[in-house]
């Protein structure tokens, strides 16, 4: 298992790299951790003519927060979303979900970038953005742009970017005081993809009743999907154990599960009625604490 | 298009182990290659080449990183550092030492990686808890032990760099873990593992010969299909590629590959003549100047099928309209056999009770972390063969002396390998005859190191895969009268070892109980997967899965307890030694005291309560009971009862050389290769104990198969009842004469010498004595203190025989003695269901083992709790799963699941020696019953979790999926 002939180029500079991509188009392939391109390369399911390094590019790497929202780099390793302190203060959802992902031999190499261009329905990220309404920013050759997460994962491993594109970070509106979170994960070992990861974020109003409410599913389906009928069913509503058992309901009709050798899609849609119920759950028991 | 012919290069300069390193290296060769092949730094190992086990882990910029998902060009300009960075073998790091100590390994594989994965986690948490180090490990796969071994090594290395324990100075012996005898029975860390932690054993891929070729190989994509045509014109002519290999050339060179049933019309090739018979079978063989070269010809290599039924199904593969994959053979059945023993029909019929269910124990195996490989090496000048392989086949050189048409001795297989697990299954046969052969017909030395996706879906790894009918007669008290067992083995594509271990069971086929009738219909089926190699048991763990669950059924169905049923059942201690109906002779233990300790150790009296509690905090909690029997030391002549082919030998004989030298060292020399028994060391031990000296003198060598030892190699659990026959039977030859010589020079008569302390001392004058370094001299140097007729030199050799005398068997399958020690052990496990997402974890588990007299308990301990690692692979987590083309889904460590530290809990061990009276030293087989009782007792501590469902678990592996269908009447 070797991966086959590529030329290798080594971004020299952002402009460099979106020069490459321009020029190669789909037969150039971004290596940033390389823990899914390269393995991919060496089954040779991947045969990119063109090997883009990007992991020499300066200024991809950083975590900031600023004005309600935060940004993460692309090259950004996903080791660090354990430790970086502007995560734990702000966003500690992304801190657990992380602890999903993989090993610290993965996460030390692989890249929150990465993570989102790969568009594995079963991986964590994907799911997270989902919830947090973050934005993918994509770069070309004289253009940016920033996609909605809804309208970047389009199905299996397909992505709303064009080949000429890089991505360059993702941004996200902090959660605001008054919100919890929740995440759920069943996979089949540890560190595994997930069968079935569930993420809610809950914000409460003065009542207690819920007044925003985002709730998402990965691994069940395709694509990480946002499940609208139950967030529609939690919003305005006290969130009670019926409520939230009522919302778990609706990822029935919300999603269409797939079934594989690891599980079938009725395991799979009902075990994401059970984490959406579970990471609801945990959401508003860290509302109603904030 | 994937990019052009010529291999884009780059210049690469890096810090190694903090030494700088520059080399020039293809800009697609991963790190993991380049350390290994550029840099000779062959500690960190390839696994899976996915970025799955964890074998390849290096530090980069002092963070633990994959190195087979890493471009060498990537690490340009970085420092790098591998499992060679923190010591060597004289000089261990803490680290290193710490895994040394605590036997942290078997085979050493894994072990470099793991290192490297401690030593990140130790570097930012210098003293993490078991579950920190637990999850800091979970990435890096080990099939040998439970991991309980590896997070003490961690807990210990942390306390040692904690105390600024620095490398030191010490020769990597045995002494080193143990001063002053006696040696057997002590807990002295193996020998072996100071290499392996240092990253210094040699295993097949760090084996090279100057100008060696490498092979890939090209699988057929369909489960079963004719080969039309193959056009290799465009591999031929790829740059670098030297030949490429077709299954028509092979009948001109080498003969097909032995199968051990008289079924001639079952033609078996390396590589596949006419048609394919299963998805993943070799068509083509690529030979190339390296494997990445090897594989990208491969790609090029055009095979035109014509596409023909696939036989994906066991029963359906033996119903008469199924397609047949060997038309000239004329069924998809490779054997069949039905055995009566005693008076079954009519025990049925009175019986007061019947049950029976339908059982399904699916294929995985022992999945090494090391891959099969070999090396061959023609010499053209003395028309001999060499073959280096990572294999432990028993009498591999016959079979290839006449595969290749060779005469025996020009034949020498090298025995000298460490090879990175086995259980079993490293027997690469066809592997061995293709290497060998493609070697003579370029002339050129060949290696072929099988990637993971050779290993899984086409290298003959596989374990067995049945489906059994099983009914059990019994009394109104449980108590089992008559066994009528029914088995559809899926054998693969063809025979294979798959029907002989169908047959093994036999041997105990009743497992612990008193149960005077059994019928077993055995039928090996022939289907389109690939080949079952043994596989620890030896097919005998699906016939204790299937017992003990019928075991548990009846206790269920009548309302026994499943302790209770046992003890009912139970072949007393005062009935051994016992035979069973099939003719099998059981030669000791104590079944009951071991039942009495599992229940005690695991606080049985606890159950219920620790079930309510559990229930309050919304899980339900169940425990698990198996109590299985492990035939150890095989007899050839069990198999007698499969044909007259078989009937080609009545001993399983092991010899050995001892050799004390002119300076009073000794060398014991064995003539097979371990993987990770650690027989280095177990059999310095009876060295040291035999002759009364230290482990300092004693070393253990290897003789390659031109040596003279016979030998019959690592298989049916043999080499710890063997070796000390053989061992003492030799060493007698050599203190006999010692003792006379000691004697001679004395002047006093060799009956009054005796040996203690390194001294020969005259009994009657203790004053008389000479020490063991002079005789050693005398014998090679003073002709005059020789006794008449006596030879110079301390040299003798032996061979022991079977403790068991082999008779035939009678011509309705009675078979005479069986195997020579029959192993018991109880196994609890408990676990713990989530109600909701049926989520199973395994939270306790208690074993109360018996296998005799221990030689090393840390190795023991470390044999069973790794067996236990593998039965939690097989309960819940692996299989070979095919789906109906006969495609195989989980051929990669992404969908074949091993168990990590995280699935595998802390084992509680608890030994019962009843010593075995066939052996001096009163051993018995250690290495099945870790992992033989683990599937049955898992899969009823899950049943028992859910007992208020009423649901029924038959199949293995039960997964949450599995469970939420039976939960839902699905």
């Amino acid at each position: 298992m070797k991966p086959p002939i590529f030329d290798y180029v080594t971004a020299e500079s952002r402009e460099h790299a979106l020069a490459v991509l321009r020029s190669h188009g789909d037969d150039a392939k971004v290596l940033a951790g390389g823990q899914s391109l390269v393995p991919l390369m060496s089954f040779r399911l991947a045969k990119p003519a063109v090997l883009l390094d990007i992991n020499r590019l300066e200024g991809l790497d950083s975590i900031e927060a600023s004005d309600g929202s935060m940004r993460i780099g692309a090259l950004t390793r996903q080791c660090e979303l354990l430790t970086h302190p502007l995560i734990a203060e702000h966003c500690p959802l992304v801190r657990a979900a992380a602890e999903f992902i993989g090993h610290p031999a993965i996460r030390n190499r692989g890249t929150v970038g990465g993570s989102v261009a790969h568009a594995d329905p079963a991986a964590e990220l994907p799911v997270l953005l989902q919830i947090l309404d973050a934005g993918i920013e994509l770069c070309a050759a004289g253009s940016q742009r920033t996609v909605p997460a809804d309208d970047f994962f389009m199905g299996l491993l397909m992505t709303g970017m064009n080949p000429d594109e890089l991505l360059t970070g993702i941004s996200f509106p902090l959660p605001g005081k008054g919100s919890g979170w929740g995440f759920h994960e069943v996979a089949r070992r540890h560190g595994d993809f997930a069968l079935v990861a569930a993420a809610a974020l809950i914000t409460l109003d003065d009542r207690g009743a819920v007044a925003g409410a985002a709730v998402a599913l990965g691994g069940i389906g395709d694509r990480p999907v946002r499940v609208v009928a139950a967030e529609e069913t939690l919003k305005g509503n006290r969130p009670t154990p019926e409520t939230i058992q009522a919302a778990s309901h609706e990822v029935d009709g919300a999603v269409t599960p797939v079934g594989d050798i690891h599980a079938s899609e009725a395991y799979r849609a009902h075990l994401g009625q059970v984490l959406t119920k579970r990471a609801v759950h945990d959401a508003v028991e860290r509302a109603r604490a904030s | 298009m994937s990019g052009s012919h010529t291999e884009p290069m780059a210049r690469i300069s890096l810090t190694l182990n903090g030494q700088p390193a520059e080399t020039e290296v293809p800009a697609r060769k991963t790190l993991l290659d380049t350390v290994r092949e550029e840099l000779g730094q062959t500690g960190t190992h390839a696994g899976c080449e996915h970025g799955v086990c964890g074998c390849c882990n290096v530090l980069l910029d002092g963070k633990v990183v994959r190195s087979c998902l890493l471009l060498a060009v990537q690490a340009d300009g970085h420092d790098v550092r591998t499992v060679e960075s923190l010591g060597s073998p004289e000089r261990l790091g803490p680290l290193q030492r710490a895994f040394a100590d605590k036997h942290a390994m078997q085979c050493g594989y894994c072990t470099p990686g793991m290192i490297m994965a401690a030593a990140d986690l130790l570097a930012v948490n210098p003293d993490p808890d078991e579950a920190e180090i637990r999850t800091a490990l979970s990435g890096n796969l080990c099939r040998c032990t439970g991991y309980m071994e590896i997070v003490d090594a961690v807990k210990d290395a942390a306390g040692r760099i904690a105390r600024g324990e620095t490398p030191v100075d010490e020769p990597p012996s045995l002494s080193a873990g143990a001063a002053g005898g006696p040696y057997i029975g002590r807990r002295i860390p193996p020998v072996e593992d100071r290499r392996f932690v240092a990253g210094k054993g040699t295993y097949i891929n760090d084996f090279t010969l100057p100008d060696v070729l490498h092979m890939a190989t090209v699988r057929s994509p369909y489960a079963h299909a004719r080969i039309l045509s193959i056009d290799t014109s465009r591999a031929e002519t790829h740059p670098g590629v030297v030949a490429v290999i077709l299954g028509e050339m092979l009948p001109d060179v080498i003969d097909p590959v032995p199968q051990n049933l008289d079924i001639p019309d079952v033609v078996w090739y390396p590589l596949a003549l006419d048609k394919v018979r299963y998805a993943g079978e070799w068509v083509a063989a690529v030979v190339a100047r390296d494997r990445y070269v090897a594989e990208d010809a491969a790609e090029l290599v055009e095979v035109e099928y014509e596409m023909l039924g696939p036989v994906v199904d066991p029963e359906e593969a033996i119903r008469p309209d199924a397609p047949v994959l060997h038309e000239k053979h004329g069924s998809n059945i490779a054997y069949e056999r039905v055995l009566t023993y005693g008076p079954v029909d009519e025990t049925f019929d009175e019986a007061g009770h019947v049950f029976e269910e339908r059982y399904r124990w699916n294929r995985h195996s022992g999945v090494p972390l090391e891959t099969f490989g070999a090396v061959a090496r023609w010499d053209a000048g003395r028309q001999e063969m060499s073959l280096w392989a990572s294999h432990q086949t028993p009498n591999i050189e016959e079979q290839l002396a006449k595969v290749l048409r060779l005469p025996l001795n020009k034949l020498r297989v090298h025995q000298h390998l460490d090879v990175g697990g086995s259980h079993g299954v490293k027997r690469g046969r066809k592997h061995m005859f293709l290497t060998t052969a493609v070697s003579r017909m370029l002339g050129r030395p060949v290696k072929f190191i099988e990637d993971r996706l050779e290993n899984m879906s086409s290298g003959d790894g596989h374990g067995p895969d049945r489906v059994y009918y099983l009914r059990a007669a019994c009394d109104g008290d449980g108590r089992i009268q008559a066994l009528d067992i029914r088995c559809i083995d899926d054998a693969g594509a063809y025979a294979g070892r798959g029907a002989m271990q169908l047959i093994k069971p036999i041997t105990a086929i009743v497992g612990p109980y008193r149960i005077p009738a059994v019928r077993y219909h055995a039928i090996s089926a022939l289907t389109s997967k690939t080949n079952q190699s043994p596989y620890r048991g030896f097919g005998q763990a699906p016939a204790g899965y299937v017992l003990e669950r019928m075991v548990d059924l009846i206790a269920r169905e009548l309302g026994i307890d499943r302790a209770e049923i046992r003890s009912r059942n139970f072949i007393q201690p005062d009935e051994f030694p016992y035979t069973i109906p099939t003719g099998a002779e059981y030669d000791s233990g104590d079944y009951p005291i071991c039942l009495e300790k599992a229940l005690a150790v695991s606080r049985a009296d606890t159950w219920e309560q620790q079930r309510r509690e559990a229930r309050e905090r919304g899980k339900w909690l169940g425990f698990g009971l198996s109590t299985v029997i492990e035939p150890g030391g095989g007899t050839g002549m069990v198999f007698a009862v499969m044909g007259p082919q078989m009937v080609n030998m009545d001993t399983n004989m092991e010899g050995i050389r001892v050799h004390v030298d002119v300076t009073g060292m000794i060398t014991v020399t064995i003539g097979f290769q371990s993987c990770g028994q650690g027989h280095e060391t177990t059999t310095t031990q009876l060295a040291c104990d035999f002759f009364g000296v230290a482990p300092e003198r004693v070393r253990i060598a290897r003789a390659d198969s031109m040596e003279g030892i016979v030998t019959r190699a690592t298989s049916g659990n043999r080499l710890h009842l063997m070796l000390p026959l053989a061992l003492f039977s030799a060493g007698r030859k050599i203190k006999d004469k010692m003792q006379a010589i000691a004697a001679n020079a004395l002047e006093v008569p060799a009956e009054r010498i005796e040996l203690a302390g390194g001294m020969f001392t005259d009994r009657e004058d203790p004053e008389k004595t000479v020490s063991w370094d002079q005789v050693c001299f005398y014998a090679y140097r003073r002709d005059t203190l020789l006794s008449p007729g006596m030879e110079p030199g301390l040299m003798a050799s032996a061979v022991a025989k079977h403790p068991r005398g082999f008779v035939p068997p009678t011509p309705d399958g009675r078979v005479a003695g069986g195997f020579a020690t029959y192993t018991f052990s109880v196994h609890v496990p408990v676990v713990e269901v989530d109600p909701e997402t049926l989520e199973i974890k395994l939270v306790d588990y208690y074993v109360v083992h018996d296998c005799g007299k221990v030689i090393n308990p840390l190795m023991v301990e470390s044999f069973c709790y790794g067996g236990v690692n593998l039965g939690i692979g097989g309960a819940l987590y692996e299989q070979f799963k095919y789906d109906e083309d006969g495609q195989l889904l989980s051929q990669t460590f992404m969908d074949y699941l091993l168990p990590s530290t995280m699935e595998v809990p802390e084992i509680v061990l608890e030994e019962h020696e009843t010593p075995a009276p066939g052996n001096p030293v009163g051993a018995k087989a250690a290495g099945e019953s870790g992992y033989m009782p683990a599937p049955p007792a898992i899969v009823s501590a899950v049943e028992d979790a859910l007992r208020h469902t009423n649901v029924r678990i038959t199949d293995t592996p039960v997964t949450p999926d599995i469970l939420f269908g039976l939960v839902n009447g699905r």
